[in-house]
């Protein structure tokens, strides 16, 4: 045991080198074979919340776990969700050796789906992963973690205020109709009124 | 008597008889494990279903079918030790699918068969209406309610014979009249056997030795006794004699009207001695009052004579109490057993109450008549008596016919007991675009099932989702972390899903997530789950802030200490103690206060050492309710509530 004593320096620097070169462990992100490529998908800050600043990390390896730093082509992430889809570009981070990001501000809390698709050193890429309890996490709602008062988003309010906005027309046309109507009352109850002592008056002539 | 006071006899009545003289309640299933419409990760190894009533387990049944109708039961039902309204059974290794569990049990206490089915999915979700729990008793026999009715009748003419002659207010045919009533009581409890021999589809040999059996037994022993005191009535030669044997028959009459009552459904009720006792009176009365009613117009017969206008004027003031006995003996039953007017007519049961109401109403406006018009005229004409008493006692059959229909439905106290305490609430989200109610299979902690109604907020039609989701956060754990359930879409528009995510009591948010293409919404909503019952030593010395200790399962105890205990600001200390009462070493504890029905509010908690807290508190007057949870080093989770009674000033 004593004679390997002066190796254990050597062996906490070849244990750092070696955590340099791999890829983080990254809990809560999906894994994937892609080809000759391994692909670690998720987001960059977990949990996500609405209305936080993100953005979607892809690591990738290759078989012999290294890195890959340089893509030899580009690679792009198509965000969806529900029927909503937009594409972003997957660019080299520069903090972290492997990884790829497209920065985002997801809005609405759920069920994101990423498709990955481009080209890694002439391989085609083309795979999707979905959040779930057993991938990568769902964005929550921002107003979990908010405190002492729980604000709206932005979203919310512009969704409450174009529900608000049918709903005041239809009160305003509501309103306007039973102003006409109360008027169209108001003038017959005038006529009548007239008439009643129209004849009133007619009659008391008679009488007379 | 003023016209006054009819009236106070006629409300009464009316009051009397919202009861019913018979049964209150049938062998419903209150739950079961697996609960209906669960999704279990794995298959269980037997099912247990508990029921209101106690069951007959060697009469009762429980099939565990697939839904192809193959049989997954293994050997036969069973009790459970230390739970008599338990039956259990054991299951063999179920795959992934939906399962029926259909049961059949009959009530040790009255005989009554109840039956239903429910679903659970090992790996898969039940859907439809199978998932939910039913409860329907398995029809109404013609076979008991005559049985019923022929006791009943028996028994109370019976009664009314011998009390006739012990009074003195019958005649020569008291005996004849009792005698009568045996045979019709023998009779009825004959049939009463038969119909339960059928409900239970047995033999009369395996009936016999179980408690329905054992039931009829005892009835037909304290027949015995009547029959046997009413031959020692026939052979007692002085008439003196002859009273003390028609005593005994009294004495016995009652005697089988409290086996027949105490192996019914007032032995089930919450308080079963004062069930059984004022449904005795019930009974009791009613034969003193109608028994003797016959007694009297068998005892009148011919002309009228000062001895018959001397019986007459006897009974009626008998008759009378028998009357206010009857209806306040009912009124007592209807307080413990009807809870709504909603429930006179939603089912059969309660229109059958309505019809012998009216029933009794007819005989007390009849015997009304007979005490003010009849009894006057007796000295010369007894006509206006006997036509009036014969119609009082072919409506008080009728009524009794009614009683016994009631004694073979069930009530709706039982089907509103069935219903298990369940978590229903309602939300909407912030931009007001759905409104969501959720309602759960259980308020307790542990496996539940959750099923979400979406309607848009404006229109109230259903909103269909792509996915539906909760998120299960403990608001007075943080070191919990979140959960979140999945739901899946019914054919009947709701979303439904089970877990285990209410994993222990307290409050929970509970934030329903509706995605739909165009964007999503939350709901959030707040829950309550409540504990079983903890048991709480209260200190009280004078001087001294009062200790409230409360006994916890894992052994250990919390002692809550508020003081002052008044209304304002006050102190409540939280000291935590193991099962040695040494004191145990506390890492984290949250306190929180609910006055009144407000919502529980979180409050600053000042640690004094190791196992001892201090939170500084503002009391309100009434009803403050205190919940401390308290997180050990073993992350063993401690959970006391007490409510203290804060006077105002």
């Amino acid at each position: 045991m004593r004679r390997y004593r002066g190796s254990y320096p050597l062996v906490a620097l070849s244990m750092m080198a070696l955590l340099h070169v791999l890829p983080d462990p990254v809990l809560g992100h999906e894994r994937q074979v892609v080809g000759r490529f391994r692909l670690t998908i998720g987001w960059g800050e977990e949990p996500p919340f609405t209305g936080s600043k993100n953005f979607v990390a892809v690591a990738v390896s290759d078989a012999a776990g290294a890195p890959v730093t340089d893509s030899g082509g580009s690679l792009a992430v198509e965000v969806s969700f529900g029927d909503q889809r937009l594409v972003f570009s997957l660019q080299p981070a520069a903090e972290r050796k492997g990884e790829f990001r497209a920065w985002l501000v997801p809005t609405r809390a759920g069920t994101y789906t990423f498709h990955i698709t481009g080209k890694l050193r002439n391989q085609m890429i083309d795979t999707k992963a979905t959040c779930s309890d057993s991938t990568f996490e769902c964005v929550t709602d921002i107003a979990e973690i908010e405190f002492p008062t729980k604000d709206p988003s932005a979203g919310q309010l512009a969704e409450r205020i174009s529900r608000e906005v049918p709903r005041a027309e239809r009160a305003i046309e509501k309103a306007t109709t039973a102003q006409n109507v109360a008027l169209t009352g108001i003038g017959v109850a005038v006529l009548a009124l007239a008439a009643a002592i129209g004849l009133g008056l007619l009659r008391v002539r008679r009488n007379s | 008597m003023p016209r006054r006071n009819l009236t106070v006899v006629i409300l009464v009545t009316l009051l009397g008889v919202l009861s019913h003289s018979d049964a209150w309640a049938h062998a419903g299933l209150r739950s079961s494990d697996p609960m209906a419409g669960a999704t279990l990760g794995d298959t269980p190894t037997r099912v247990r279903l508990t029921f209101l009533e106690k069951p007959e387990p060697s009469l009762s049944i429980i099939h565990v079918l697939d839904t192809r109708g193959t049989a997954y039961q293994i050997g036969p039902t069973e009790g459970v030790a230390g739970d008599p309204q338990s039956l259990v059974v054991r299951v063999r290794h179920l795959d992934r699918g939906v399962y029926i569990v259909s049961w059949r049990v009959i009530s040790a206490l009255d005989g009554h068969a109840t039956n239903g089915s429910y679903a659970f999915g090992v790996r898969a979700t039940p859907t439809g209406a199978a998932i939910a729990a039913v409860t329907f008793p398995s029809g109404t026999p013609p076979l008991e309610m005559l049985a019923r009715w022929l006791f009943l009748v028996g028994l109370i003419v019976m009664l009314g014979g011998a009390a006739a002659n012990v009074a003195r207010f019958g005649g020569t045919s008291d005996l004849k009249l009792a005698v009568g009533g045996w045979v019709l009581a023998v009779a009825g409890l004959l049939f009463l056997a038969e119909a339960q021999r059928r409900n239970a589809a047995t033999s009369f040999a395996h009936l016999l030795v179980t408690s329905v059996g054992k039931a009829l037994i005892w009835r037909a022993l304290a027949l015995l006794i009547a029959g046997g005191a009413l031959l020692m009535t026939r052979r007692a030669p002085q008439p003196q004699a002859r009273r003390a044997a028609m005593a005994a028959v009294a004495l016995s009459a009652l005697a089988v009207m409290a086996v027949h009552v105490a192996s019914g459904h007032a032995a089930a009720g919450r308080w079963p001695l004062v069930s059984i006792s004022t449904q005795w009176a019930h009974f009791g009365a009613a034969g003193v009052w109608l028994g003797g009613l016959a007694a009297l117009l068998l005892g009148t017969r011919g002309a009228p004579s000062t001895a018959k206008t001397a019986v007459v004027r006897r009974f009626s003031p008998i008759a009378a109490v028998g009357l206010l006995v009857v209806a306040a003996t009912g009124t007592l039953r209807a307080l413990n057993e009807v809870s709504s007017w909603a429930e006179f007519t939603n089912n059969g049961y309660g229109r059958v109450l309505i019809a012998k109401f009216a029933l009794v109403v007819l005989v007390a406006a009849l015997g009304a008549r007979n005490r003010w018009r009849s009894v006057p005229a007796v000295p010369t004409n007894l006509g206006p008596l006997r036509w009036t008493a014969g119609g009082e006692l072919a409506l008080a059959c009728a009524a009794l016919a009614a009683a016994a229909a009631l004694g073979t439905m069930p009530p709706p106290a039982a089907a509103r007991l069935v219903a298990p305490p369940v978590f229903d609430v309602s939300g909407a989200d912030f931009a007001t675009t759905v409104r969501v109610r959720l309602t759960t299979g259980s308020d307790q902690p542990g496996p539940n099932r959750f099923a979400v109604q979406i309607v848009d907020y404006d229109a109230k039609t259903p909103v269909r989702a792509e996915l539906v989701s909760l998120r299960f956060i403990p608001l007075d754990d943080p070191d919990f972390p979140p959960t979140s359930l999945a739901l899946a879409a019914s054919p009947d528009g709701s979303y439904t899903g089970s877990g285990a995510n209410l994993a222990f009591d307290g409050r929970w948010r509970v934030t329903v997530l509706i995605e739909r293409t165009s964007g999503s919404s939350q709901v959030p909503l707040e829950l309550e789950v409540g504990s079983t019952l903890q048991f709480v030593s209260i200190e009280r010395i004078p001087g001294q802030a009062p200790k409230y200790t409360v006994a916890l399962t894992t052994g250990d105890s919390v002692r809550i200490s508020p003081d002052p205990e008044r209304a304002g600001p006050s102190k409540i200390y939280v000291t935590c103690f193991n099962r040695f009462s040494d004191a145990r070493e506390i890492e984290h504890l949250m306190v929180t206060i609910a006055a009144g029905d407000g919502s529980a509010r979180p409050q600053a908690v000042q640690r004094l050492d190791g196992s001892r807290f201090v939170v500084d508190v503002d009391l309100q007057p009434g009803k403050n309710k205190v919940m401390a949870i308290a997180k050990t080093s073993d992350g063993t989770r401690l959970r006391a509530a007490v409510t203290l009674s804060v006077p105002g000033d």
